[in-house]
């Protein structure tokens, strides 16, 4: 794995940007704003805007929305089972896919108008069929101190690992909310800080802080924000570890 | 001057202004139960299942209907309690009778809503009707066909008939049966349709789909792949992997087998009386003799 530069930040129009072999090109002509993103040359997506938008930016988003919101959970296999001994707390960093999201600046605000990933998509079930959710899928090793990645590709998790119960815990799964990621970048890494608390042998519940793993990153904009229904940033993982 | 005059207005006719304050607190009910409904699905349109949500709107809608029905059209109209009982003993035999099966629809409608085997939007089967559920009223269920037709399945039917719900579990499994020719390699053609389930995005990588030899038939070494995938996707990716793995099972020289029998010719012609001897080449060699 590489640490490379990002080019997560603001741009302004017009711009093309090469995002390995993904092209994104926003250009003025007739008095409209064209957005355009070509995969190997192949125009993907193309959208005219009436708006005289004068900058887009660049954002890491919740790796949650391609190849479709199906679901607004993350589970991620630990390629290695992590025995967290009892009464023990422990930083693990672990890995996960980033969402690229294009915004663009109107009156009311930042607008998502498309997101991609230049990551394997895919999702698995936690639980069973009749009870189990859907969860996007990743695969990480466990590291002890953030490793050097493709911040285009992927971000570094840091996991509080609590286990206050009597027992040794064996984790070989841990199921994220969307609603309550808090995704912070700088110019070489995109992170999230959570803590993973463990209630049995069998039962564990997630949660994000509001905080970067070090200090003068940004904050990324939440496309899944908390509401009426999905209050809840946390979640209980009551289907196994 | 008569002291006594009363200036009223208020109908003379106490049954006409009587069915006038049912009638205003029915639709009052009604503009009420429209208007938390139309707010219900305003608010919380992002945050339901469109079922769920149309099914909470309606339960409340005809929670506020029978609430003014019980607590203010019936004392406005004079109706006790126990005077509709022994009236509804009367009238629940007649129209027990009369109307037995809209009686049936309409309990059966209570009782779809309270136990939900089904709910609108999800793909499902009812006694050979399949399609997307439109809506669940109080006699009937609606189901828009795949053919895009109108269904109108009495409640009844629903309940008491058998239901197949495509998409209630969250995950679901479907099979494939791929027959490969005998001179091909097996274990090439399942690590490629493995390798061809995994890269698509919508299987699942938990339960784990599985491709195995399940059969050693006439004309092909069938292999079976059972793939899991969300109940939502599985329609798209059946119709789509199907065709890919046949492409690149033919790219690799794999080829998908088809019925056919081999036929051995003799190098002459048989006599009838020796058609019941050795047809292998010795035999044949020593008919010709």
């Amino acid at each position: 794995m590489t640490e490379s530069k990002n080019i997560y930040g603001s741009f302004s129009v017009p711009s093309t940007l090469n995002i390995e072999n993904v092209t994104i090109s926003v250009y003025r002509e007739n008095e409209f704003t064209y957005y355009q993103r070509d995969l190997s040359g192949t125009t993907n997506k193309k959208y005219v805007f009436t708006c005289d938008d004068s900058h887009f930016t660049i954002n890491p988003v919740e790796p949650q929305n391609v190849p479709k919101k199906l679901t607004s959970h993350m589970l991620i296999e630990l390629e290695n089972p992590l025995l967290v001994g009892s009464g023990t707390k422990k930083t693990i960093y672990i890995t996960f896919p980033v969402e690229i999201g294009i915004f663009f600046h109107t009156t009311r605000g930042k607008e998502l108008i498309d997101v991609f990933s230049l990551n394997i998509k895919k999702f698995t079930l936690y639980g069973n069929p009749n009870d189990g959710i859907i969860c996007k899928y990743y695969k990480s090793s466990v590291y002890p101190k953030p490793p050097e990645v493709n911040s285009m590709k992927e971000g570094v998790l840091e996991v509080e690992v609590v286990n206050n119960n009597g027992n040794t815990v064996e984790v070989r799964n841990i199921v994220f909310s969307a609603y309550g990621m808090k995704i912070f970048y700088d110019d070489k890494t995109v992170s999230m800080k959570a803590i993973l608390r463990t209630v049995s042998r069998k039962v564990a519940e997630t949660d994000f802080l509001n905080d970067p793993i070090h200090h003068g990153m940004v904050k990324s904009p939440e496309i899944y924000v908390p509401g009426k229904m999905h209050y809840t940033t946390k979640y209980i993982m009551d289907k196994g570890l | 001057m008569n002291n006594s005059t009363q200036i009223s207005f208020l109908p003379e006719d106490p049954l006409f202004f009587k069915i006038t304050m049912a009638i205003l607190a029915i639709t009052g009910a009604i503009i009420i139960g429209k208007t938390i409904t139309i707010y219900l699905k305003r608010s919380f349109s992002d945050d339901f299942r469109p079922g769920t949500l149309e099914l909470i709107s309606k339960t409340i809608y005809y929670t506020i209907l029978l609430i003014v029905i019980a607590f203010v059209v019936l004392p406005v109209l004079g109706l006790k309690a126990s005077s509709l009982l022994v009236a509804g003993g009367v009238v629940g035999i007649i129209l027990g009778f009369a109307s037995q099966s809209i009686v049936g629809n309409l309990i059966s409608g209570i009782f779809l809503m309270v136990e939900r085997p089904i709910e609108i939007g999800q793909q499902v089967d009812i006694e050979g009707n399949l399609g997307t559920v439109e809506d669940v009223n109080i006699f009937s269920t609606i189901i828009r066909g795949y053919d895009g037709l109108y269904l109108r399945i009495p409640n009844e039917k629903v309940f008491t008939g058998n239901i197949t719900n495509y998409v209630e579990n969250v995950a679901r499994r479907f099979d494939y049966d791929i027959g490969i020719r005998y001179s091909d390699d097996a274990d090439q053609a399942i690590g490629i349709i493995k390798e061809l389930i995994e890269a698509h995005p919508y299987t699942l990588k938990q339960p784990e789909s599985l491709v195995f030899v399940n059969n050693l038939g006439d004309n092909a070494v069938v292999i079976k792949a059972r793939i899991w995938c969300p109940a939502t996707e599985w329609y798209t990716v059946k119709t789509e992997l199907l065709w890919t793995i046949k492409k690149t099972l033919e790219n690799n020289n794999i080829e998908i087998a088809f019925p056919q029998r081999t036929l051995w010719f003799a190098n002459g012609p048989v006599s009838k009386n020796n058609e019941d001897k050795d047809y292998t080449e010795s035999g044949m060699e020593e008919n010709i003799k």
